[in-house]
């Protein structure tokens, strides 16, 4: 092959080689091209991953601090029910702050808590905080709480307080209001949550803060009932000693007078006895002729004899009764028989006099009773109508079956009794103030006996009255078998 | 053929409870009972639990666990004792006893162990809060080798003590267990933590120290700052890292690095094990996607006789209430077994790519006995 053919040959053999390496290389630009953008492609996917990343992790901590939140006021709603369930009945100051111990200060999401009482400003229960901050607090406390009263938050910082720099957390403060003054201040610090001191936070706070007020209320209102009540109490005791003995001293007096009017009663009826004796006999002329200037003036001394005899025979009468010394003796007996019979005896009185008689009586009744004492009260009681009703007038006597009891009535026609002796007229010696009484001499003594003679019996007595109209007494006594009649079963 | 026989009491009355125990468990196990494991909260004394367990039930071995939380049957229980008994009739349990818990007495108790205990055979331990972890991993690691089947689970509060009691005596701090191949089936570890966003790489990394000082050549807190943006200060000061460790990307899968701490140059300290140059993400526990791994892992798994379920306190705080449903799942998948477990903090099982022991949190355990 000659020098040409064979220079041909290798600037052909070149000339393919260029052509192929230029296709080659550019082939690999293409591929290195296309390489470039799927890297690229790659890259912007995984910053696209990057940010999926980010939004998942960004929200997935967002429902975390939720759920964190939410399972924090179910807790605080269960320990705020616990707390008030346990505090509830503390009747004891210092009790009720013993109770704020650090199991409650964890529970409210705190670490550090504190009471401190005002305005003594001394410190009830400190959980956690130092002396310093305490002292720093007290401070912001006076500046802040005091003048707003209202429940404050203050971030964390540092004082410089006698030229020492003192560091303090974030802390809670509110006021603990018992009867309008700030009786303490509640502090908390150091939050626990992972969302930190949020509104629910500063809500629950204000709760037990109001709380402890109202217990301190409680406990105040307690004390002052207690003290209330002690004093009543001692009170009560001293006049119920000071009762005792005037008690005593009235039953001594009241002895000594009964035993008095009794001697003096005996005393009285030996010579009253003789002086009715012989006055009888010389109103009767048995010792001769009387001058009728004489008789005249001896009658009436014979008709003041008996009515001392008669007062001497009350006097003894309610002597013996207060003094139980009188036989008692209560059986059935029919009530209206005996009505009927003290009517009958008073009757030439009641025809004297002039009055009308109305009886309103069942056929028979049987109740209990002594019948001599009952005897003496219907007399006593138709006596003193007769006596104050008015010529042409009228008295009732009625007996009325009043569920077990029988109830008596005595009505007149006279002038009646003012209001305010009503509640008088039985007392001994006390007389109303009337025209009658005025005219007719009595002791005041009848009524009083009447009073007594029921209350033996453990019955009621009792006077309705109108001035000018009349009076009625009432008096009740006990049926027997419950006031079944005969036949009746 | 093993036989196993759980137990649960509330009773506060210690006599009471474990009076309760002891006549379930012999209604199951009348004859001579091997082990014991009692686990109880802090309602209880432990002497007087671990006397009465010996005077009525008698076993070979006792192994006591103070917990926080128990585990019954699928349930919690925050009160309460619960036992697992069992007798393994021509199969063997291993036990130790130390009596102190130096590195050098770690290792001399593990080498006693595992020259009596069989290749193949599993061992767990159960760690008191007051061991000193890294002294334990050394002795673990001198001791036991290369061992695969092993499983230990720990506290990391020191009021969380574990006791073992042999011929009556008590010793405090550590358990050591071996258990034949023909008593225990398989072990399962499970998570549930699903890795998000790009990768990165440990770029410096203290072990030693256990910090994690730079990721991507920038300080190692700068990852979380790139996450949360405006929610980091909120996450920083209320300690949130539980929420999401950090994952180191193996083969089989991620294993949890969790953050205990952010130091002052934005380093990250650690539980957990990492190396310079692994890449690693961000991990978060998904509840939506949980139930599937789950039902995943336990897909090949042969019905066991007894479920023996070691949960994480740090599962716990993630998932709340949703824990509660894993137990039911978890119950519901094993219907024929009993569910019996406890609470731990961490659990240390062989790492097969480091081929070291390393220590975990975040996953649960299975221990399935045949």
């Amino acid at each position: 092959m000659s020098y040409i053919d064979l220079s041909t040959i290798l600037i052909f053999g070149l000339f393919g080689i260029t052509v192929v390496v230029l296709a080659y290389g550019a082939y690999l630009g293409r591929e290195n091209v296309l390489l470039k953008k799927k890297i690229e492609n790659l890259e912007k996917e995984l910053t696209e991953l990057d940010e999926q990343a980010k939004l998942i992790i960004k929200s997935d901590l967002e429902i975390k601090i939720y759920q964190e939140e939410i399972q924090d006021k179910f807790r605080k709603l269960s320990f705020l029910k616990d707390f008030i369930g346990f505090s509830l009945n503390i009747l004891d100051k210092d009790e009720l702050f013993r109770r704020i111990d650090s199991k409650v200060i964890n529970e409210l999401g705190f670490e550090k808590g504190a009471i401190i009482t005002y305005p003594e400003e001394e410190i009830k229960i400190n959980v956690g905080f130092s002396q310093e901050e305490l002292s720093v607090i007290k401070d912001l406390l006076k500046e802040k709480v005091l003048t707003s009263r209202l429940i404050i938050y203050f971030p964390k910082g540092d004082v410089e307080k006698e030229g020492k720099r003192i560091f303090f957390d974030e802390f809670l403060a509110g006021p603990v209001i018992s009867g309008a003054k700030i009786s303490a201040f509640f502090v908390v610090s150091k939050c626990r949550l992972l969302r930190g001191i949020s509104e629910a936070e500063k809500e629950i706070f204000s709760i037990i803060c109001m709380y402890l007020g109202h217990c301190l209320d409680n406990i105040r209102s307690f004390e002052a009932l207690y003290r209330a009540g002690e004093e009543l109490e001692n009170k009560v005791k001293e006049k119920t000693f000071e009762l005792k003995k005037s008690l005593e001293e009235l039953e001594r007096v009241s002895k000594m007078k009964s035993e008095f009017i009794s001697s003096v009663s005996h005393e009285l009826r030996t010579p009253l006895t003789s002086i009715k004796g012989f006055s009888s006999l010389l109103v009767a002329e048995k010792f001769g002729k009387l001058p009728p200037p004489a008789k005249e003036r001896l009658k009436k001394i014979d008709e003041n004899v008996d009515k001392l005899v008669n007062m001497v025979n009350t006097l003894l009468d309610i002597s013996r009764i207060e003094s139980r010394r009188i036989e008692i003796k209560i059986a059935p007996h029919d009530l209206p028989q005996l009505i009927k019979d003290v009517v009958d005896f008073l009757m030439p009185q009641i025809d004297n006099k002039n009055i009308k008689i109305e009886l309103n009586l069942p056929s028979y009744l049987e109740v209990y009773m002594d019948r001599n004492l009952i005897e003496r009260v219907l007399i006593n009681l138709i006596n003193n109508a007769i006596k104050f009703t008015p010529s042409g007038g009228r008295i009732t006597v009625s007996c009325q079956k009043k569920e077990k009891k029988a109830v008596v009535s005595v009505e007149d026609t006279g002038c009646g009794i003012a209001k305010d002796d009503l509640e008088k007229i039985f007392n001994e010696f006390f007389r109303a103030d009337n025209p009658v009484n005025r005219e007719v001499k009595g002791a005041g003594l009848g009524l009083s006996l009447v009073r007594r003679i029921i209350d033996i019996h453990k019955e009621r007595i009792w006077v309705e009255s109108q001035l000018n109209k009349g009076t009625t007494f009432y008096f009740t006594l006990k049926l027997k078998d419950g006031g079944l009649e005969n036949g009746e079963t | 053929m093993s036989e196993f026989a759980i137990a649960f009491s509330e009773s506060l009355d210690e006599k009471e409870a474990i009076r309760e125990i002891s006549l379930h468990t012999k209604r199951f196990l009348p004859r001579q009972i091997d082990f014991v494991l009692l686990f109880f909260t802090s309602h209880y004394r432990l002497p007087f639990l671990a006397s009465l367990i010996v005077d009525m039930l008698n076993p070979k071995y006792l192994g006591c666990v103070n917990t926080p939380l128990l585990i019954y049957e699928g349930k919690v229980f925050p009160r309460g004792i619960v036992t697992l008994s069992g007798v393994f009739p021509g199969a063997k349990i291993y036990f130790n006893t130390l009596t102190t818990q130096t590195r050098e007495d770690i290792e001399v108790g593990l080498r006693k162990l595992v020259k009596n205990v069989p290749k193949f055979s599993f061992i767990s331990t159960f760690l008191s809060g007051r061991i000193n972890l890294d002294d334990f991993l050394i002795g673990l690691k001198l001791g036991l080798g290369k061992r695969e089947r092993f499983l230990g689970a720990g506290f990391l509060d020191q009021e969380r003590r574990v006791f073992q009691v042999i011929n009556k005596k008590i010793n405090e701090g550590v358990v050591l267990l071996g258990w034949d191949k023909e008593v225990l089936g398989e072990h399962k570890k499970i998570g549930g933590f699903v890795s998000l966003g790009k990768s990165f790489i440990f770029t410096k990394v203290d072990f030693e120290r256990r910090i994690i000082l730079e990721i991507d050549n920038h300080p190692a807190f700068e990852i979380y700052k790139k996450y949360l943006r405006e929610k980091i200060d909120i996450f920083k000061e209320r300690k949130m890292f539980y929420l999401y460790p950090l994952g180191v990307k193996r083969e089989e899968g991620y294993r949890l690095i969790s953050i205990k701490k952010v130091l002052e140059d934005g380093s990250l300290l650690f539980l957990g094990k990492v190396k310079e140059g692994e890449r690693g993400n961000i991990m978060i526990l998904k509840e939506e996607v949980l139930f599937e791994k789950i039902e995943e892992e336990l897909k090949n798994v042969s019905p066991p006789k007894v479920v023996f379920l070691v949960e994480s306190l740090l599962r716990e705080k993630i998932l709340k209430e949703k824990i509660k449903e894993e137990l039911q799942f978890l119950k519901k998948k094993f219907s024929s077994a009993s569910l019996v477990g406890f609470y731990v903090d961490y659990c240390i099982d062989f790492d097969v790519y480091f081929k070291e022991y390393t220590v975990e949190e975040g996953k649960f355990h299975l221990v399935l006995f045949k």
